[in-house]
């Protein structure tokens, strides 16, 4: 009998990294294209990490904006990923959670920036942590903040 | 100063890669490292376990042992009783016949052979742990005469003095504390699958196990009786019971024990080279074991 709830077990992980498997590369499609379609369109506040502005006159209001996302990898990745950790090498399954953590991050920021009427960002900085760290088969989830100095144009 | 964004170019920190081809890979790695580990730590338990001083394994049997009769002369109706007493003198024929198999065979100093008997239908006998071993009440029903008894019983007595017994359990052992270490599965879980159906691994073990004792029963008989007669009466009988209801179980390499009809060719084989008659008087049972024949 304990054999039989062994293999369910089995039976229970391959079904996970299947539907992980599906859903999310579902996910990730569907974001990846949501990430470059508004990519597209914020493409005109421009966001850099210079720490001081140019001069400007008449001087401009700035504030601070700041954009943040929580992602998680699915089961499928998490599982390839601990099988690497076994062997070494690139853990390629999380590098799009990262990116895509990243460019979220950024795009809600410029959001935030535009709805306060922002020409730019500037100083603009990251904040990577893992949330799901120390626990224990948590799925690899992620907090991407990213945030920096609006400038509202004067007028 | 013209400041502007880029588009953020892809397929540069999100490399490009197949990741069930990944998976299958690692998976197989994994696997692969697993099983080569279990191999490993059953070999070292094996050998760790043949070569355990006598007295250790004698010591373990006790404790495992101590206070247990197999025939219990525990009081009850006259009946019981006098089935107590039958199986009191089944136990000493049989130990009688083992202590003149012992006689002819290489036993390390300090094992000593002790034969239990088991009212059990079930065709088999067995070894255990400090040279017990156990007989069933259906082998004996099974065995035409003594000769061949005398075989069966000098094959588990060899298991016994080849350290075979002590062999798989040190083998098993490791093999499932490292399933338990690795899986993290429970040791009751990690022993179901070493000596479940499915354990290929001791099959493979034992079946050379099972040739050597084989080989040294079979000299053991020939050194008793002067001649070999009727030593492979029980595998003859087995490959007749087998051959009609189990068609030969498949693969040689998926059996236990080497496949009864290639037991028997090997046993004539040796009996060949080093000489043995192959004809000869066979002894009957001696008359408390003949007894429990249902034919007679």
């Amino acid at each position: 009998m304990e054999i039989l709830l062994e293999f369910w077990q089995f039976l229970l992980v391959i079904f996970l990294l299947i539907l992980g498997y599906f859903t999310g590369s579902i996910a990730e499609r569907r974001h990846y294209k949501s990430i470059i379609r508004r990519e597209d369109r914020l493409g005109n506040l421009v966001v850099i990490v210079a720490k001081t502005l140019p001069p400007m006159n008449p001087a401009p209001a700035t504030t601070l904006v700041r954009g943040s996302v929580v992602i998680s990898v699915d089961y499928f990745k998490r599982f390839l990923a601990r099988l690497r950790m076994i062997f070494g090498g690139r853990i390629h399954t999380y590098e799009s959670l990262l990116d895509r953590a990243r460019r979220e991050a950024i795009l809600r920021m410029q959001e935030q920036a535009r709805e306060l009427g922002a020409s730019m960002i500037f100083n603009m900085r990251f904040e990577t942590s893992s949330i799901s760290k120390g626990r224990k088969d948590a799925v690899g989830t992620v907090e991407v903040l990213a945030y920096g100095t609006a400038v509202i144009p004067a007028g | 100063m013209k400041i502007r964004n880029v588009k953020v170019p892809e397929g540069i920190n999100v490399s490009k890669h197949r990741p069930l081809a990944d998976l299958f890979v690692l998976t197989a790695g994994a696997i692969g490292v697993f099983l080569a580990l279990g191999l490993l730590a059953f070999l070292i338990g094996a050998y760790g376990g043949r070569y355990l001083p006598m007295s250790w394994e004698n010591a373990l049997a006790a404790s495992v042992f101590e206070g247990e009769e197999s025939v219990d002369a525990a009081a009850g109706s006259d009946e019981e009783i006098a089935a107590a007493a039958r199986d009191r003198g089944i136990e000493a024929a049989l130990q009688a016949l083992a202590d003149r198999m012992t006689a002819n065979m290489d036993l390390p100093d300090d094992l000593h052979i002790t034969v239990h008997y088991l009212d059990e239908p079930d065709i088999n006998a067995f070894a255990t742990l400090g040279g017990h071993v156990f007989v069933l009440r259906g082998l004996i029903e099974r065995v035409p005469h003594e000769n061949a008894l005398a075989m069966v019983m000098a094959h588990e007595i060899a298991h016994a003095a080849n350290r075979d017994v002590a062999a798989n359990m040190g083998g098993a052992l490791l093999l499932q504390l490292v399933l338990a270490t690795v899986t993290g599965m429970s040791p009751e879980t990690a022993d179901g699958l070493i000596w479940g159906p499915n354990a290929l691994l001791l099959r493979q073990f034992s079946r050379e196990a099972e040739s050597r004792a084989d080989r040294a029963a079979l000299a053991a008989v020939a050194a008793e009786y002067g001649h070999i007669a009727g030593a492979d009466a029980f595998f003859r009988i087995m490959l007749d019971e087998t051959g009609e209801t189990l068609p030969e179980q498949g693969p040689e390499f998926l059996s236990t024990h080497p496949l009864t009809a290639g037991r028997i060719e090997a046993l004539g084989a040796l009996a060949e080279e080093r000489g043995w008659s192959r004809d000869g008087p066979v002894q009957p049972l001696p008359e408390l074991l003949k007894e429990l024949d249902p034919a007679d």
